[in-house]
């Protein structure tokens, strides 16, 4: 492949930096420009009016971590996100049931991925109204069973979960890609299994679950990043209420500087956030070294 | 591959597989009920959608019909605004009125009729309270404009129709609609009134959404939407396909290296982190100034443009570009370029051509990505008309708007994503697919 990828012919140079230049200055313009600009950023007390304002040093990072909303917005992320959690096995076992479906699969993979790939915005506006206390179809369900109505996005002790519940309904897209790679694994293993007597069960257990573990760490990491940034689904819910029980980082970030235009501050706590997701992204980097099979 | 193998189907299996099936489909039910709950709501009037316990398929909404005898030689602006009189007064006196439809007959032949539906009523309203203060002149002026846009038809010939009978059973609402009559104080006389159902008033939460929001009009933020995912979608292919090309095949390979990470590091950035400085840039877009020199710089905030051109750093997209140019055969390019063809043509006409499919699976995801995007929309664009689908969707549900056309502007904004998938579900699954190798 390497030896016929490089043409004979000596191509002019000016092509090269032709084709490049569109898109050098839009990446430089719109991601390492503006990264730059966060780091400087993060070191001025930032004034839009006269940019870039007062030098603080480190004064925005001390600031922040005695900041006890910073200090709050953190565990609830990280609550919210160890809610999400709860659903992480939902996709996997779908995708291990579609696998085995072979008439009818266009139809469940139609029915499973349109949720999935809906615009968030409106999964999220409609569960706020199932979430309604008075008219929602989730009260209307719990009277019908002859349980009392809850508060839902309400109730600063069910806020978070409600956040995260209508992801569970949507494993669609996750599946998907799991069910790719449950595809990828080779007709000739089950077989010798079964020659050896494995059940079911054991074939799930032993082969195609070990298969797909790769798939789950980069899944896991790709979902954690996600999460930790999750910003529409608080914003629009419940805007960080009740009591700031779902007040998360995004959140923050995004108050002090669009509300309170204290871009210096909330572009000092998107750094720690990009730190830390950075370690995470390293984990998924290691991860994906260690896997033989990619 | 499935776990069972079409060689083992013994019983024991078929028990394992009839289980698989009944959790797939009460899964689906799960995925399709909450569609089924958003179809249904946006189908209901503002008061039936409060009802408990609440109804899944929503009854047929309540028509009234007036049929009223012309005055002798009557003029089309006398019967205008005796049409939009009756059917104001009823639908104001009764919400649960979806529709009021006015006939006017002269010498046995329909020569007027008005179909004025319930969420109408406020600009007949409004045409009403010009009326009462001025001469009956304006109002007939008023009456005509709305008459226009509500499609009443006028019959200079008349037309024949099949006379309905008087209904011989007496119901409240008849009698309602007879006193408004009387009060309404019309040029033209009575015939009968007619209770019944109507069908197309079902659909007057979307006609509502679409048109009649005044300030929110869900129709204009819907073409805002197209138009952004559309123009970012070329933006993003047209850059990223440039880009990946010359990585793949226009320099060393030492260079594509360090470019192709250059691109593919940017995945790694959080958009969190980027949004406040680009707001910042796009302020003063590129820069107020370079290197202590002033720099000619324009507000970009609060245009498409704030939308479209950050669209085009996509470090998957060079990604997914750059493996699909590496597998195109050498040869063929060399060929083009022995019939002296130039490097842009060697690309647009052999390397284009052959990655279809690569172009349609970003095209694809991209558009959907535009569409679906709301967190950069809202921060950029302030001003209302240019706001795109998901900020308006936003909007409308936070200004208590009723359910039941917040219900039908979701379908709309949903609308796009299903036909997306039912036209170009192969390119959609290979993109759901892609994205978890790009990990």
């Amino acid at each position: 492949m390497q030896e016929k990828h490089y043409s004979a012919f000596n191509k002019p140079k000016w092509a090269a930096v032709l084709f490049l230049l569109p898109g050098i200055l839009t990446f430089l313009l719109f991601r390492y420009y503006p990264m730059v600009k966060a780091i400087i950023m993060s070191f001025y007390d930032y004034s839009i009016m006269n940019p870039p304002g007062k030098f603080v040093g480190l004064g925005n990072y001390t600031r922040a971590l005695q900041d006890p909303m910073v200090n709050l917005v953190w565990k609830n992320t990280a609550t919210i996100v160890g809610l999400s959690l709860l659903g992480f096995f939902i996709p996997i076992i779908l995708a291990v049931l579609l696998d085995e479906v072979r008439g009818g699969n266009v139809v469940f993979r139609t029915i499973y991925i349109i949720p999935a790939i809906m615009p968030a915005m409106v999964t999220i506006v409609l569960w706020k109204w199932f979430y309604n206390p008075d008219y929602g179809l989730l009260n209307i369900i719990r009277q019908g069973l002859g349980a009392q109505p809850l508060g839902w996005l309400n109730d600063p002790k069910l806020a978070k979960l409600c956040l995260v519940l209508p992801g569970f309904f949507a494993p669609g897209y996750t599946a998907l890609i799991y069910l790719a790679a449950l595809q990828g694994i080779p007709k000739s293993m089950y077989e010798a299994a079964i020659i050896d007597g494995a059940g079911y069960w054991q074939k799930l257990r032993y082969i195609t679950l070990p298969r797909i573990v790769p798939m789950m760490g980069i899944m896991l990491i790709m979902g954690l990043i996600g999460a930790f940034q999750m910003f529409e689904a608080p914003f629009v819910y419940t805007g960080g209420g009740p009591l700031n029980s779902t007040k998360v980082v995004a959140l923050y970030i995004y108050e002090e500087a669009f509300n309170f235009y204290r871009m210096g501050y909330g572009t000092t706590m998107a750094v720690m956030l990009f730190v830390f997701l950075l370690v995470l992204t390293w984990l998924q980097v290691r991860f994906f070294k260690t896997d033989p099979d990619s | 591959m499935p776990i069972i193998q079409p060689s083992e189907k013994d019983s024991k299996n078929r028990g394992i597989l009839i289980t698989i099936y009944i959790l797939l489909i009460l899964g689906a039910v799960t995925q399709i009920f909450p569609f089924l709950w958003m179809l249904s709501s946006s189908f209901k009037d503002n008061i039936e959608i409060y009802k408990l316990p609440p109804k899944l398929i929503p009854p047929r909404p309540t028509m009234v019909e007036f049929q009223f005898n012309a005055p002798e030689g009557a003029t089309k602006k006398q019967l205008e605004a005796d049409a939009v009189l009756a059917s104001f007064y009823l639908l104001q006196k009764r919400p649960d009125v979806k529709e009021v439809r006015t006939k006017f007959f002269a010498h046995g032949k329909l020569v007027y009729e008005l179909d004025a539906p319930q969420f109408q009523a406020k600009k007949l309203w409004e045409a009403a309270t010009v009326s009462k203060a001025t001469e009956r002149q304006d109002w007939i002026a008023g009456a005509g404009g709305i008459s226009k846009e509500l499609g009443g038809r006028f019959y200079p010939d008349g037309k024949n129709i099949e006379p309905t009978p008087p209904p011989a059973k007496q119901s409240e609402l008849r009698v309602v609609a007879a006193e408004v009559l009387t009060k309404a104080d019309l040029a033209s006389t009575p015939r009968s009134i007619l209770v019944g159902r109507s069908f197309s008033p079902i659909f007057d939460s979307y006609r509502k959404a679409y048109t009649a929001l005044g300030e929110m009009p869900i129709s204009r933020f819907f073409g805002n939407s197209l138009v952004v995912a559309i123009l970012s979608v070329a933006w993003q292919l047209l850059v990223c396909s440039l880009s990946a090309y010359a990585v793949s095949r226009l320099v060393s390979p030492a260079w594509g290296r360090v470019l192709l990470l250059f691109f593919i590091g940017t995945m790694m950035i959080p958009g969190m982190v980027l949004t406040i400085p680009n707001y910042l840039i796009l302020k003063e877009f590129p820069f107020r100034s370079l290197f202590g020199i002033p720099f000619p710089h324009a507000n970009l905030l609060n245009t498409f443009w704030a939308l479209i051109l950050p669209a085009g750093a996509s470090g998957f997209a060079v990604y997914l570009f750059k493996g699909f140019f590496d597998q195109l055969p050498m040869e063929l390019l060399d060929a083009a370029r022995i019939d002296g063809a130039t490097e842009m043509n060697v690309f647009t006409k052999i390397a284009m051509p052959l990655s279809k499919p690569v172009f349609a699976v970003l095209g694809i995801m991209g558009f959907m990505g535009s569409w679906n995007d709301f967190m950069w929309p809202f921060i950029v664009i302030q001003k209302k008309e240019l706001w795109t689908l998901m900020v308006g969707l936003y909007q409308l549900q936070n200004s208590a708007g009723e359910p039941n056309i917040v219900m039908a502007s979701l379908v709309l904004g949903a609308l796009p994503v299903i036909l997306m998938f039912v036209f170009f579900q192969q390119y959609i699954l290979e993109g759901i697919v892609m994205t978890g190798i790009k990990g």
